[in-house]
Order: C-alpha cells, then structure tokens, then sequence
C-alpha cells in the first residue's frame, strides 16, 4: 500500500508524483513517457555524429559507427528521428563522458532519475526534435 | 519405356502396355495419359531407378563388346576401343599448381562498395558523406 506522507519518486509523495505527471504537456510529457533507454539512445547517437564528422578513421570503423547508429533504429525511433539529430556539443559530450563512467546499469537510470536527458536537450535541442519524431 | 520400341509414341506404348486407358481408349487419350504420366514424379523416379539397374547390369555386356572390338582389328572402332582401354589402364599425368592467395589483413579495403555502404547509411541517418573527415588509410605493419 501506498503510504500518503512517503517520498515515492524524485522528493514526491505519491499525490505529488501523479500530480506532476498529469500537470505534463508537449516535450515534457514524452520525455517522460519514452522508455529512458530510447532517451539513452538518441544521447549516444548525437554522441557518434559528433565523432563521425571529427574523428578521422578507417573506413572499417567509419561503417561499423553507422552501423551501431542504426541498431538504434528500434522501436518508436526511426530513421528519421535518428536522422534529426543534431552532432553533440562538447558540453553535451563531457555529461556523457561522466555518464559512460558508471556502470552499464547505472547508465540508463542517470536519464531517469537525473533528468539528464533535458538537461542534453537544453544544450542540443535537435535531441527534442528526434524525440517528437519518435512519438 | 525400356521395353518398347523407342521413338516417337513410345510413351504411349508403354502406358497402354502398362495397363493404362482402356483397350477401345483411341490413340489421343493414350497419348494424353501417356503425357501425364512422363510428367509425373513418381514415374520419373522409377524410371531413374530402373535405368540406373540396367546400366550397372549392362556392365559385363559392354566389356563383352569391348573385348570383341579389341579383338577385332578389321573392326572400325577398333582403335577407340583400343585408346580407351589404354587411357584408363595408363592415364596422362597433369600435374596441376594451384595458388590460393588469401588476403586476411587487419586492414578493411576502402573498395567502392563500402564506400558506397557508407554514404547509403549516412544519408538515411542524415549525414552529408561528403562532409566528413578523410579516411585514415590503414596499412598492414610487417611483423619483426
């Protein structure tokens, strides 16, 4: 049973918590609505875009990059959602640099329960734009 | 098939001698099921069957009419008969040097198909090809 005075999600009570999700609209809505992992995906693939059109490479690695952006075709995210995306900037870069620093498990729950990914769209908002193609 | 005389309507030979039809069936049906039946799997397969018996009990029969050949120098394939015996007892040697040459580099060759791969994908993702950084042309490091 739900205790009406407990903390349930991010500092909320359970009241305060379906409060704020029903007081969500437009791009707040769906980020909370998408499974963190699609959000976690478009992160990495700004993150890939950014190292396609920087980093020279083998044509081996160069294929095998797009290679892994499409395996983020899945889903609700499409090509064109994929295709929408931005390059990451080098803030947006460093957040997922510390982010790739923990544990693979870990990785994905930072987007939930840090809102990290508002805070990447803030500084890319290309990563907003994939995100309503994918709804 | 195998028994009747061969050319043209030896289907229908043996499928009347077979049994098939009737014996007031006219030539047009005869043929008609003979036609069906040269067509069916089932008879393909018996034929196939039975034709491969004949030829492996056909064998003393052939070195019957070989020997005779040879025998036979007036004969007019009397030399062929001769040629073949004498190719399969002291076959020709070839020698025959076969070079496979395998290229296992860690080195993945920039062909034109990849790079054609590569400017297909970046466009569905939205990547002009043509944008990006020149590619690192890797080259294999000889061992020491």
């Amino acid at each position: 049973m739900i205790e009406s005075n407990k903390v349930y999600a991010n500092g909320r009570t359970y009241e305060q918590h379906s409060a704020w999700l029903a007081s969500l609209e437009g791009d707040e809505k769906l980020i909370v609505h998408v499974p963190i992992g699609h959000l976690f995906s478009l992160a990495v693939v700004a993150g890939l875009k950014w190292a396609l059109i920087t980093l020279k490479m083998s044509a081996e690695d160069r294929l095998r990059v797009l290679d892994g952006i499409e395996t983020c075709v899945y889903g609700p995210v499409t090509h064109e959602a994929l295709a929408a995306i931005e390059p990451a900037d080098e803030g947006s870069r460093e957040i997922m640099q510390e982010i790739n620093k923990l544990p693979i498990a870990k990785r994905t729950n930072a987007f939930r329960d840090g809102d990290v990914f508002r805070l990447l769209s803030k500084l890319n908002p290309s990563l907003l734009v994939a995100l309503r193609l994918c709804a | 098939m195998f028994v009747v005389k061969p050319g043209h309507g030896a289907a229908a030979r043996a499928a009347r001698a077979a049994g098939f039809g009737t014996e007031t069936s006219s030539t047009a049906s005869i043929a008609t099921i003979s036609s069906r039946l040269m067509h069916n799997d089932a008879v393909i397969d018996a034929m196939r069957e039975y034709g491969e018996q004949f030829l492996r009990g056909a064998g003393p029969t052939a070195l019957r009419a070989l020997e005779k050949l040879i025998l036979t120098p007036s004969h007019k394939g009397h030399e062929r008969a001769v040629a073949a015996v004498v190719d399969r007892l002291y076959p020709v040697e070839t020698v025959q040097t076969l070079n496979v040459r395998h290229d296992a580099t860690p080195a993945f060759r920039a062909t034109a198909d990849v790079l054609a791969r590569i400017a297909e994908v970046a466009a569905r993702l939205g990547i002009d090809s043509r944008g990006l950084p020149p590619l690192i042309d890797v080259k294999p490091e000889k061992s020491a």
